[in-house]
């Protein structure tokens, strides 16, 4: 049974946090068993500049279980699938512990795109590039943050009705269920 | 065919996972029974703050509240922290371990600790000469 009430404080704790992480978590419908994790390119890697979404389904036994998390904006790094999003990360594996958060555990994801582990890949072609041709990868991981990760207009979207005083949530709801139509969300929300 | 690579690119790195250290036991059922039981008091309450709260449930702690103490002095609801030690072994705060009782599993810990203690002394051996003759 996953508790539902820690997880709702958990996202009550990460959107009064204004810390300059830019990590954010939101529900994706109104149950809170799948969720979507926002972090921001790391400064001064190939992903600097990109918004990486990161899809979050929450297990029966969380917090005893890890939640699952896999990029759906695709990236280029060695310890993530550059098919599937799926990421290697001991914390979201044997090395959980219920006292993590779902920020905690972005945050390491976080980290983990500024300092790739190319011995401990998920992704073999992407970690051998990263150690043999070390120039040939900064700049197609650079380009897939060029391609993939600044392609957000969803984000966009999402800001400028959170801006005009709606929740982050519902907006993302509401552009959900209008087929990412702008106005169609706004007349909804409007609607209540 | 694409269905099939993306399939093993999940599946390599759990295999290889497979030849490491075995799988962690719970902690033993004795040890957890004896563990110390407090009540979160004034006291506590003015030395840790408000914003004290059980790690797991993420609730503040109220006075009254029944906490169990591991030996590395964190604390948490018991009804919070048996789900954790019935499948694990280590504080969910700082991974300090609990025995269990799981002989194969403590024969295998007590390997590595000799293990890691070999090295220690070959890399002192190395660093400094004299260490050797002391
Ligand atoms: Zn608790
Ligand atoms: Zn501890």
């Amino acid at each position: 049974m996953i508790d539902f009430s820690r997880v709702q404080k958990e996202l009550q704790d990460c959107s009064r946090d204004n810390d300059s992480s830019g990590i954010r978590v939101s529900p994706k419908a109104d149950n809170l068993t799948r969720l979507t994790g926002t972090i921001p390119g790391p400064i001064g890697t190939p992903y600097e500049g990109g918004t990486f979404q990161i899809d979050i389904t929450m297990p029966e036994g969380y917090p005893f279980e890890p939640p699952k998390m896999q990029f759906s904006t695709r990236v280029w790094h060695p310890n993530i699938s550059s098919q599937s999003g799926a990421i290697c990360l001991d914390i979201l594996k044997d090395q959980w512990s219920p006292a993590l958060t779902l920020k905690t555990a972005l945050v390491s994801v976080q980290a983990l795109l500024s300092a790739p582990e190319p011995k401990d890949p998920q992704d073999a072609v992407v970690a051998e590039q990263y150690i043999k041709n070390y120039q040939v990868f900064v700049s197609t991981a650079r380009y897939w943050t060029e391609t993939f990760a600044k392609n957000s207009s969803l984000e966009e979207k999402v800001k400028k009705l959170v801006e005009m005083g709606f929740g982050d949530a519902q907006v993302r709801s509401a552009i959900e269920s209008s087929g990412g139509d702008e106005n169609l969300a706004l007349e909804k929300l409007c609607s209540g | 065919m694409q269905e099939l690579i993306n399939g093993l690119d999940s599946i390599i790195p759990e295999m290889l996972e497979d030849g490491g250290p075995p799988r962690v036991p719970p902690a033993s059922k004795e040890v957890v029974e004896k563990l110390p039981v407090i009540v979160f008091s004034e006291e506590l309450l003015k030395e840790l703050g408000p914003e004290a709260e059980c790690c797991i449930c993420k609730e503040n702690l109220v006075i009254g509240d029944k906490m169990q103490e591991l030996p590395c002095k964190h604390t948490f609801h018991p009804p919070c922290l048996k789900p954790w030690l019935d499948e694990h072994n280590s504080c969910p705060i700082c991974r300090h371990e609990l025995p269990t009782d799981d002989q194969k599993y403590e024969n295998w810990k007590e390997r590595e600790k000799e293990a890691e203690e070999e090295r220690k002394g070959a890399e002192n051996a190395v660093r400094g000469g004299e260490y050797m003759y002391v």
